[in-house]
């Protein structure tokens, strides 16, 4: 099979992609395309094979991490995955710069939804080649303004996305809602730096913004969630940053009592544990370790915390980022 | 599984767990077993107890160091020994991790404190979204 190859960059690593059909082409560049920010070092390598097999692999069970719809082993020629379908991932390679990992989907898997399972697949490898730049994920927000710099931490639908557009509109600047890269650099000072600008609202947001227009028109976010994917720039020009340093940890929640806002200080030990809840911890003590060692400096570097409940509607009342903003 | 200290082998070595990952937080630190995902808040005197399992010790040599330190007695530090062991967090000592055990040292300026531990109430989830989201994964 011939494959074409594309490369995209995404933060800090450059991928490569060969994909033996156009198919594996449209799901992955689908995926990748939307990371936008620039880097000015050089990236790291992470190749990809995207190829079809002719049976579903064999089913990892879960040594290394566990998710919703993928298992992954540690073996002994490197991580290996599967997903529901039988598509898997296998990392083949590591030199000075690179890693290379192939994908092999079921042939009889590739016109149906189950192709959606190709992104499970990358994202393991990019996470995979953002470590090995020297980068820590974190599933969080970040905005900024003024040498201040608010990481915001909270699970899937605890209220990041829409608290980072209430604070975009009131002139701070993004570094994303989702995914964001940490490290502690030289002096033991956290980076905290951007991959995507954009936000990703569920349509229900339009009543609190109704600039970001009808959000029912915009392409999902991803297969698995109604969220719709809404460009910074598109919305609120010039509202983006690339990197910060932080300063603040603020735990969010949400509170469906309709409390406006309430802001309570945290202490060290529950920033670690905010910080460290929205990091994906393999069972790997290498990994874990590195983790829990950036999110331990990135505490002790001096960083505030606060725990934030925020009410349903309370982005209606200006009162609401009044007090979270006196708070800081 | 509760330690009967009389009834333990308080000499035998033993390690942490490889899959215990620790790392500093304030004066003291926080552990992770990778294996159940549960965090352990340690003080600073339970930081530096838990340092000598790092390579190899006995329970007994840890009172010791304990009392060295300006440890008033051994009950505390049993207490704490003994709850780490109920966590699970100790195995017996390979004999390479014995052979490696440094020298024991004391900072003059270290303040004893009864050593504790603290179990985070919730475990970081076994299944998660993805290997970039640390989320609980919601029903689709």
């Amino acid at each position: 099979m011939n494959a074409t190859s594309t490369t995209f960059l995404v933060g800090p690593v450059r991928v490569t992609l060969d994909a033996t059909l156009p198919a594996f082409e449209r799901r992955v560049d689908e995926q990748l395309q939307i990371f936008k920010t620039s880097w000015d070092a050089s990236p790291y390598e992470v190749r990809l094979r995207v190829q079809s097999v002719p049976a579903p692999a064999v089913a990892a069970r879960g040594t290394y991490l566990t998710c919703s719809r993928m298992d992954i082993d540690t073996t002994p020629r490197g991580l290996y995955a599967t997903t529901l379908c039988g598509a898997s991932a296998q990392f083949e390679e590591k030199w000075d710069g690179g890693e290379s990992w192939t994908i092999g989907f079921p042939a009889d898997q590739i016109d149906t939804p189950a192709i959606d399972q190709l992104e499970d697949l990358v994202g393991l490898a990019l996470v995979s080649g953002w470590r090995a730049a020297g980068w820590t994920p974190v599933h969080g927000a970040a905005v900024t303004r003024g040498g201040t710099c608010l990481l915001l931490c909270a699970m899937s639908g605890g209220g990041k996305s829409t608290l980072t557009a209430a604070l975009v509109r009131d002139g701070w600047q993004t570094l994303g809602d989702d995914k964001l890269l940490l490290r502690v650099g030289p002096g033991g000072l956290p980076e905290v730096a951007a991959l995507l600008h954009s936000f990703n609202l569920h349509p229900k947001t339009r009543e609190w913004f109704p600039e970001v227009g009808d959000l029912e028109l915009q392409p999902r976010y991803s297969a698995w969630t109604v969220k719709r994917k809404v460009y910074a720039d598109d919305v609120w020009p010039g509202r983006t940053a690339q990197r910060a340093r932080p300063t603040h940890i603020i735990r969010v929640r949400r509170d469906l009592e309709r409390v406006p806002i309430r802001i309570a200080p945290l202490s060290a030990e529950e920033m670690f544990r905010t910080l460290i809840g929205q990091i994906a911890i393999p069972k790997d003590s290498q990994v874990a370790a590195a983790a829990m060692r950036t999110a331990s400096r990135a505490v002790r570097s001096g960083l505030r915390g606060l725990d934030v409940v925020i009410g349903e509607d309370a982005y209606q009342d200006p009162a609401t980022l009044a007090a979270l903003t006196a708070a800081l | 599984m509760n330690l009967n200290l009389n009834e333990s082998p308080t000499q035998e070595m033993l390690s942490l767990r490889p899959d215990v990952v620790a790392t500093g937080l304030d004066a003291g630190a926080v552990l992770l077993d990778l294996d159940t995902k549960y965090f352990y808040a340690l003080n600073a005197s339970g930081w530096a107890l838990v340092q000598l399992f790092e390579a190899a010790a006995s329970f007994d040599e840890a009172r010791a160091f304990a009392l060295a330190c300006g440890a008033p007695d051994g009950d505390g530090v049993d207490l704490f020994l003994s709850r780490l062991y109920d966590y699970g967090l100790f195995e017996t000592a390979a004999d390479d991790a014995v052979a490696a055990t440094p020298t024991l040292e004391i900072d003059s300026n270290f303040e004893w404190l009864a050593p504790t531990v603290e179990r985070q109430a919730e475990p970081l989830q076994q299944v998660i979204v993805s290997a970039f989201d640390p989320s609980i994964p919601l029903a689709e």
